[in-house]
């Protein structure tokens, strides 16, 4: 029991992990409260099974459900940026529009089961770890890894760009990207773009994962994703050499554990939600509080030196 | 000398057919020469602040043209704008980007007006290179250049802004009353940061602030603004004449028509 607890924690939390990198890239670096991602994680899904069931190899179909996700986040940073339409509400518009566009790629069909297709998670090199189901989880959970530290290297060294140094500007400060000659709106989108990709992305590989597609999986991920964000982030505020994108993954395992954890000790799956949005404000306002304390101590420290 | 920054006609109306319609320029002319400092003082809702947006392209004009170094630049955006000009606001916390480091910072704006490509961020054998520049700011920043911006103070902010704006070429430097929010000693330290700078580089400079011994002491022509025209303009040895009393005299004047 306890087992399959950790186990399913582990699968699902190193997915949510992936959906948190990029919610990290839209929230934290570019202080975009995204809500599309609600629908680009099924769009991420519904492009993959489309694809794969098809007869396209999973890993191009997990590519195009990358870019899928991108298009969902170009719309919504084109309709703030063009229009001058605030965030939550450009994220709204295209997270609502996205649903009618899932419903149509799964041909109005909820569950879509992957029937024995080759994926990520059925292939060859699971059939290596023999028909166990546990021993098949630590598989699962190999590949997980190897994804999850792929995608984290690749955004760690984006960051590192120029291109992710103006990036991380924007977000911090408008105005000196503009000082400095640039479009601030193009990097906006661009940020964009990547952090909804990353959610396209996870889409098709939890989707994979779970062996069916659903269509009502999007639901309460932008609560799931922010949840991860704020308490990665929160955990290691003071050790600078943790990176953000190690930050994120750690607090989505950690989210994870803490909803399986609920629901294993016999709260109906029906309340789900309620416990995902309930678990959500106390982060939020337990990280409040930690704030509040920080400004204190700032607010005292600045008397102390205006005082000397 | 060539004229370095000129403005033709311009007029700004804010609010435009509301109740609250206000006239900031109504046909105003502006030539600066290339090297000028110019410090500008005036009254709240002179306009002031408004001219330097104009000039960075902040705040549309109705009608009227701006020319820097020749070129008309009245329909280019902001941000192709700030390729030429460089700028410090009153708002410490508006020149640098807070959660990056101060080397990081340094980096993105030795890159101004180049491609912000896929190549590294910040080069580590560049470090020494800004070092070398934080040095003679004498604030101990060079120690600092992995310390996020965020914990430095107002004034240490300010003088990175300072030298971020100045550290490519550029045509026109705009001070919008950058030493306002800061200490009397800070402020004067900053000043005279200011005045180094500008000299050593020869920057063409428009300074906006509310401190008249400022406008005296430092620059090369001093303008007063009131309703959106120059009361007073003086340069060279006029300038120099020029005391702080005078200045208060005419601002007071100033001050009664306008029934404060």
């Amino acid at each position: 029991m306890a087992l399959n607890v950790l186990l399913t924690i582990l699968q699902q939390g190193l997915c949510y992990a992936l959906v948190a990198m990029g919610v990290y890239i839209s929230y934290k670096i570019l202080d975009f409260p995204d809500l599309t991602v609600d629908s680009s994680f099924p769009l991420g899904g519904v492009v993959c099974i489309s694809l794969i069931q098809a007869g396209c190899p999973f890993i191009i179909a997990i590519l195009v459900a990358f870019v899928a996700g991108s298009a969902a986040g170009f719309i919504t940073g084109f309709l703030h940026v063009k229009f001058k339409i605030s965030n939550l509400l450009s994220g709204i518009i295209t997270m609502t529009a996205l649903l009618s566009i899932n419903m149509a790629c799964s041909k109005g069909r909820t569950l879509i089961p992957y029937s024995g297709s080759t994926t990520l998670f059925n292939n060859a090199f699971i059939r290596l770890f023999g028909s166990d189901i546990h021993i098949q989880a630590l598989g699962k959970i190999l590949i997980l890894v190897i994804v999850v530290i792929i995608f984290k290297f690749l955004i760690d060294l984006f960051l590192k760009t120029k291109t992710g140094f103006m990036l991380r500007a924007v977000g911090n400060n408008e105005q000196m990207c503009t000082s400095l000659g640039c479009n601030s709106g193009k990097y906006k989108i661009l940020g964009l773009v990547i952090a909804n990709g990353m959610v396209g992305l996870a889409g098709a590989i939890y989707g994979q994962y779970m062996n069916y597609f659903d269509n009502t999986s999007g639901t309460g991920m932008v609560v799931i994703a922010l949840a991860s964000v704020i308490i990665g982030c929160a955990l290691f505020k003071n050790l600078r050499v943790v990176k953000g994108t190690t930050a994120v993954i750690v607090g989505a395992i950690i989210y994870t554990a803490a909803l399986n954890v609920v629901i294993a000790i016999g709260v109906p799956t029906t309340y789900l939600k309620l416990v995902m949005a309930a678990i959500f404000a106390i982060i939020l306002v337990l990280n409040g509080f930690v704030l509040n304390k920080d400004r204190k101590v700032k607010k005292e420290v600045i008397e102390d030196v205006s005082k000397a | 000398m060539s004229q370095k920054l000129e403005l033709q006609n311009i007029v700004k109306i804010f609010n435009k057919g509301t109740v609250n319609e206000a006239t900031i320029f109504d046909g105003f002319n502006l030539s600066v020469e290339q090297g000028e400092f110019v410090s500008i003082v005036g009254s709240n809702g002179s306009g002031k602040t408004t001219l330097l947006n104009i000039i960075s392209g902040n705040v549309p004009i109705e009608s009227g043209k701006i020319l820097l170094n020749g070129e008309d630049i009245t329909r280019q955006k902001e941000y192709i704008r700030a390729r030429k000009i460089g700028r410090v606001f009153q708002d410490p916390s508006k020149g640098t980007a807070n959660t990056m480091t101060i080397a990081e910072n340094m980096a993105l704006a030795e890159n101004k007006g180049k491609l912000y490509g896929l190549t590294r961020g910040l080069n580590k054998k560049k470090i020494e290179e800004y070092r070398d520049m934080l040095r003679p700011l004498n604030l101990g920043l060079e120690d600092k250049i992995n310390v996020e911006v965020g914990s430095l103070s107002g004034g240490q902010r300010q003088a990175l802004t300072l030298l971020i704006a100045t550290m490519t070429p550029i045509d026109l430097l705009l001070l919008d009353e950058h030493t306002a929010a800061l200490d009397p000693k800070t402020s004067q330290d900053i000043m005279e940061l200011t005045n180094r700078i500008v000299k050593e580089k020869q920057i063409t400079t428009l300074m906006v602030t509310h401190n008249l011994r400022f406008a005296v002491e430092y620059g090369s022509r001093l303008m007063m603004f009131n309703k959106g025209t120059a009361v007073i303009d003086k340069a060279g040895e006029e300038k120099q004449k020029l005391v702080v009393d005078d200045l208060l005299k005419t601002f007071n004047e100033i001050s009664i028509e306008c029934g404060n």
